[in-house]
């Protein structure tokens, strides 16, 4: 009877083991075949970090980065190859993985980097949604330890996990349609003042970000590349509510960042037909933004140089 | 303790590395004091308000029991009812009519009571344990079960924590045998079951939410083809939700061992309106069917009769779902529909038995009862009226789903493949082919324990069901 029961518990064992191992090959067969496909996806990141995302002049940013720059508008206008790698909802940190993953995958740089600095008040949670890439960026995968460990060690158990994400599926999906760079459609709604949060007022976040951002400077300024630091346009009836935060928060970054300009826009559109909701402006918007941007003789001088 | 939390899996591994290796009247004890720990976990004071209810209805079974006389009996029946009903009214129902009171006082200008001046929190799962509890009474009374004689049996009954929360309501007759008997665990088809809910729940229910929840908070910043794709998302959501957790608590019970039966049956293939309730929560709704709606009289009688039966407990279901006129008005809205059927069926029913026809069919209803989903999610009856009033007078616009692209894609796929399945389990009976095939189970398990890595939403969403 023991010898028997001996038996049946070795062989449900052996079952379990034999379960656990076909899930651990089978998880990383397809993961692998699954970031083999990333490096013919359009997508502006897995461009990048497939070595197909050469640039000469970058744009990073979050959302406020990617919904205000057209990268074929710059394109035409300059004549310089551009591609917009803002990720939605990135921090200053992040975007700083960006360039030096840019520089080490392709061993050059971009001559200018577009830089809207919105992101100095966003978390790292953007980090989420470039998890495929950790793959190939030890950079993101370091953060990623850091932070969200829960995700990390979950990813290591099954690497699958790691392309639970947007980014995985956008760049899946951009295989199949060629990636085109679309603003946003409709215009803003009504505004209730009240309800609004306050965007700009420093957060838990906000120090590294600087010290990020600081780095970045000097990265740029060492490796000869010029950056432009920006602040899209944002919709006035809000701005004005927070005007003193706001300027507090620019007020900062100027005792942080010296020798650097910062090109503000922010109240530069007046017009609600131009955005879609009071942080980002639509297709409109857009046009009308570029038109004010390239007027900037400053700008245009950096650009068309 | 959410199911899907990670306090949650420390403790049911805890709780199976012991469970295994105990004597069956050691099982028994270990289930009620890990089901009182999982219930306390919540909130601590609550539990002895479900260890009173307990005590209570097992005394009063042990008294039907040893009554002759029905007279008497039927007195303990009603004193068991009343007790159930009104502690369940109290924390359910009383701050609904005290506001609705208080609302009435204000507008004739009697009261200036301030708006809080009541607050019940409401105990979690008291809807679920208050209804077994009553069906084991009601059962005892017309002799339908046997009367439990020991304690800890009773208290293993309505404690046990899988079902607790969120049901399935599991009847006595069929749960207490089950309690006074060693059983067999179901391992193979207690994580097939477990798996197939946590994928309907984290992959479908919660990744649909980022969507849905936005668009019933606040339709105003939607377009009029967003809240109609709102509505359609929350029929899944709710679905993989409820069916998920059900799964999820019936798969937990095979692996002790235990046949809590199902909750869920592909609802959206049905064909007809009271099909659609032999679908859903089927624990309920056959709950509702055997005691009010049978008791009222059924489908026996006149016409007019035989529907008041269908509306007052489909008044009562909804009723049930909590203190809102949005679930009265969904309830009754219900029972109209199958009013109307029931007519439509009796005086022009056409044998069709054309597969066009058939689908059709399946179509409208559910449509109809995605509409009807609108009343159910939204908080309050102006709210409801709002978001249907928008989808229908505005324009067409898709306008406010631009920064949830990537989630409506990726909510169809998984409905899609959701739907997949439900119709090879209800149309092509491959569940049997799985039971029977140890290589199609463990390849399902993998499947599906892959799918929940790549598809898995792990944001801790909260059971939708947990509220009622």
């Amino acid at each position: 009877m023991k010898f028997h029961s001996y038996i049946s518990n070795f062989k449900k064992i052996k079952i379990i083991i034999f379960f656990f191992i076909s899930f651990l090959i089978i998880d990383r067969s397809i993961s692998n075949l699954l970031f083999y496909f990333t490096n013919y996806s359009s997508l502006p990141h897995a461009e990048l970090y497939s070595g197909n995302g050469e640039t000469e002049i970058m744009i990073l940013g979050n959302s406020r980065g990617y919904r205000s720059f057209d990268e074929n508008l710059i394109e035409k206008k300059t004549g310089k190859k551009t591609k917009n790698y803002s990720l939605i909802g990135s921090s200053t940190l992040i975007n700083e993985i960006l360039i030096n993953d840019y520089i080490e995958i392709y061993k050059n740089k971009p001559k200018i980097i577009i830089f809207e600095i919105s992101n100095l008040l966003s978390d790292n949670a953007a980090l989420k949604d470039l998890r495929v890439f950790g793959y190939k960026s030890k950079r993101i995968s370091n953060i990623l330890k850091n932070d969200y460990p829960k995700l990390y060690y979950s990813g290591l158990i099954s690497n699958l996990f790691n392309f639970n994400n947007s980014t995985f599926f956008n760049s899946m999906q951009k295989i199949f349609v060629k990636y085109e760079y679309k603003g946003l459609t409709g215009k803003i709604n009504k505004i209730n003042l009240q309800i609004e949060k306050k965007t700009f007022i420093e957060n838990e976040f906000s120090n590294k970000n600087i010290s990020s951002l600081k780095r970045i400077v000097k990265l740029c300024n060492e490796k000869n590349i010029e950056i432009i630091l920006v602040i899209a346009p944002l919709y006035y009836e809000i701005l004005n509510n927070e005007m003193n935060e706001f300027n507090l928060w620019k007020k900062n970054i100027y005792k942080n960042i010296e020798n650097i300009k910062i090109f503000d826009f922010s109240s530069n559109l007046k017009n609600k037909e131009l955005f879609h909701d009071w942080k980002h402006i639509n297709i409109n918007g857009i046009n009308e933004f570029h038109q004010i941007f390239f007027d900037n003789k400053n700008i245009s001088n950096l650009l068309l140089k | 303790m959410l199911f899907t939390s990670f306090p949650f899996i420390v403790f049911i591994l805890t709780f199976f590395s012991i469970y295994f290796y105990l004597s069956k009247k050691k099982k028994i004890i270990f289930l009620v004091c890990s089901s009182f720990f999982f219930y306390g976990w919540w909130d601590y004071r609550f539990l002895f308000l479900l260890i009173f209810s307990i005590l209570f209805d097992f005394y009063i079974g042990k008294l039907i029991n040893n009554e002759n006389i029905k007279k008497k009996k039927k007195k303990y029946l009603f004193l068991s009812i009343f007790l159930n009903l009104t502690v369940l009214s109290i924390f359910k129902y009383l701050n609904f009519f005290l506001e609705n009171f208080y609302y009435l006082l204000k507008k004739i200008s009697i009261t200036n009571l301030n708006e809080n001046f009541f607050n019940i929190i409401l105990p979690i799962g008291i809807s679920f344990y208050t209804f077994q509890k009553l069906s084991y009474i009601f059962d005892l009374y017309k002799n339908k079960c046997k009367v439990e004689k020991n304690l800890l049996n009773f208290t293993c009954y309505v404690s046990l924590f899988p079902q607790l929360i969120a049901g399935p309501i599991v009847r006595a007759k069929k749960l207490l045998p089950q309690l006074n008997k060693e059983q067999k665990p179901l391992f193979l088809d207690g994580l097939r079951l477990i798996l197939w809910g946590f994928f309907l729940k984290l992959c479908l229910a919660d990744t649909l939410s980022i969507f849905v929840d936005p668009c019933f908070e606040n339709p105003n910043n939607f377009g009029s083809m967003a809240l109609l794709l709102g509505s359609f998302f929350f029929s899944f959501q709710i679905y993989g939700d409820f069916a998920g957790y059900s799964l999820i608590a019936i798969g937990l019970g095979k692996l002790m061992g235990f046949d809590f039966g199902i909750n869920f049956n592909s609802p959206y293939f049905a064909n007809s309106f009271r099909d659609f309730w032999k679908r859903w929560h089927i624990s309920l709704s056959s709950w509702f069917k055997d005691y009010i709606y049978i008791n009222l009289g059924g489908n026996k009688g006149s016409l007019i009769k035989r529907n008041r039966n269908v509306i007052l407990t489909m008044l009562l279901a909804g009723l049930w779902h909590g203190a809102n006129i949005t679930f009265i008005i969904w309830g009754l809205l219900h029972a109209v529909l199958i009013i109307i059927q029931n007519l439509f069926e009796k005086y022009f029913y056409l044998k069709i038995k054309n597969k066009f026809f058939i689908v059709s069919k399946i179509l409208i209803i559910f449509f109809i009862v995605n509409f009807l989903w609108i009343l159910f999610r939204s908080n309050n009856i102006e709210s409801a009226f709002f978001y249907i009033k928008k989808i229908f007078n505005s324009e067409i616009s898709f306008y406010g789903t631009q920064p949830y692209v990537f989630f409506i894609y990726k909510g169809f796929l998984l409905i899609f493949l959701t739907m997949i399945v439900d119709y090879f389990v209800t149309f092509k009976k491959i569940k049997k082919k799985i039971i029977n095939s140890k290589l199609l189970n463990y390849l399902f398990l993998l499947i599906i324990l892959l799918s929940i890595s790549i598809f898995g939403t792990f944001n801790e969403v909260p059971f939708i069901y947990f509220q009622f």
